[in-house]
């Protein structure tokens, strides 16, 4: 026969206040439940004849009310309670163990069956501001990660560069380059020597009166179609 | 990089890539203004110098070895100097305008002589424009005060002198 202690023991529930008292009275009406489930399954499961049933069922109903009575008659209701709030407790913990259990087996073939039913791109496009979330991208960052290098040693740079020779035609621009822009001091006395024809061409202009745009384009060249061409800045 | 190769061409293969410097582009095909000219010029004119001068140099080279004893420096008369100074100006213009219509005043400052259709001048064109240039060289401050940038010859001819910095135009006859 079990014996119950009694001096004051801890209590089974660690939570205290009012989900704790809750949680108590939850695990004493399982505890009394599951005995009483107990006890009826021992009552149903004979199929002898009724004598037989009869004795078979004062049996069990005798071992499972013999721990309460001794509990009843040794410690009072108090002590039944608890006994039957810790045997609540315990299949509590089994029964939510078995359902998370039973939950978490099926759970990818629920979330493939329900991700089957969805169209993913066409709900993102719809719901989802894709702009707003680029904004947010470090761009910076993500560049800064990349490894250029590993890039780079995937390529053929003797293709690459044949193929940049070939498509950019580089030896006309060098020797384009080479012919036309020597130095960089013949860029500036180029560039000097325009500004100072259309200063003088505005100063002669303002002397003789003229208020017209010079006809500056020769024949062939790209401009307004009377002659003219836009103001150079 | 589109702006720098002009895009793609019809056939699908990018544009050659321009030498000229972005800021010179759009003065590309424009007649030049007074101070380009006159700076060509003043090029061209020290070219001839240095060809009459070594001209002179070699005349003299010649007679010293002719005879070493008696030789003495040349005297030249003015006439005689600015004769041969209009001609070999006149050859070197000429030769200039019609080979890739750049002297090297012209090449120096990124201009370029045309014809009325925009096209490298002949060498009737070449040679008259020439003439005019070496006989009445004031006539090119016409371009001061000329609407079209044109100077005396270039308004009898109907030429132009254009910025032209590209090399390949120049040696084409194409425009940008």
């Amino acid at each position: 026969m079990q014996r119950f202690p009694q001096q004051p023991r801890p209590s089974p529930w660690p939570r205290q206040g009012t989900a704790g008292s809750a949680l108590a009275a939850a695990d004493v009406v399982i505890g009394i439940g599951g005995g009483a489930v107990g006890f009826a399954r021992s009552v149903f499961r004979r199929g002898r004849p009724p004598l037989d049933a009869v004795m078979s069922l004062l049996t069990p109903a005798a071992r499972t009310a013999a721990p309460l009575a001794g509990c009843a008659a040794q410690a009072g209701p108090q002590a039944w309670l608890r006994w039957a709030a810790a045997k609540g407790r315990r299949d509590r913990e089994a029964l939510t163990s078995a359902v998370v259990q039973a939950v978490l087996t099926r759970v990818p073939d629920l979330t493939t069956a329900l991700l089957d039913q969805l169209d993913l791109t066409a709900l993102v496009a719809e719901r989802v501001d894709v702009n707003a979330v680029a904004a947010q991208v470090d761009v910076g960052a993500i560049a800064r990660r990349v490894d250029v290098i590993a890039i780079l040693d995937q390529m053929d740079p003797a293709a690459l560069t044949r193929y940049l020779v070939e498509e950019l035609d580089l030896p006309a621009i060098i020797q384009s380059s080479t012919g036309s822009i020597m130095t960089d001091a013949v860029h500036d006395v180029r560039m000097q020597s325009i500004s100072a024809d259309e200063r003088l061409s505005s100063v002669m202009d303002a002397i003789l009166l003229r208020r017209r745009a010079r006809r500056r384009a020769a024949p062939g060249a790209a401009g307004n179609g009377d002659g003219t061409v836009q103001a150079i800045p | 990089m589109s702006s720098a190769t002009g895009g793609l061409s019809g056939s699908g293969r990018p544009a050659p890539i321009s030498a000229v410097p972005p800021e010179a582009r759009g003065y590309q095909g424009q007649r030049a203004g007074m101070v380009s000219r006159l700076l060509a010029s003043a090029v061209d004119l020290v070219a001839v110098a240095a060809t009459v001068g070594a001209g002179y140099l070699a005349v003299s080279a010649i007679l010293f070895l002719w005879d070493p004893r008696a030789f003495r420096f040349p005297a030249v008369d003015r006439t005689w100097l600015l004769t041969a100074g209009g001609v070999v100006l006149f050859c070197y213009l000429s030769v200039s305008w019609v080979i890739n219509g750049r002297t090297w005043g012209d090449l120096l400052l990124g201009l370029r002589v045309e014809s009325h259709r925009g096209e490298p001048l002949r060498v009737p064109g070449a040679t008259i424009r020439a003439a005019l240039c070496v006989v009445f060289p004031i006539g090119l401050l016409y371009v001061a005060v000329s609407r079209a940038n044109r100077s005396v010859a270039d308004v009898l001819l109907r030429t132009s002198v254009v910025y032209a910095w590209g090399r390949d135009a120049a040696l084409t006859g194409e425009r940008r």
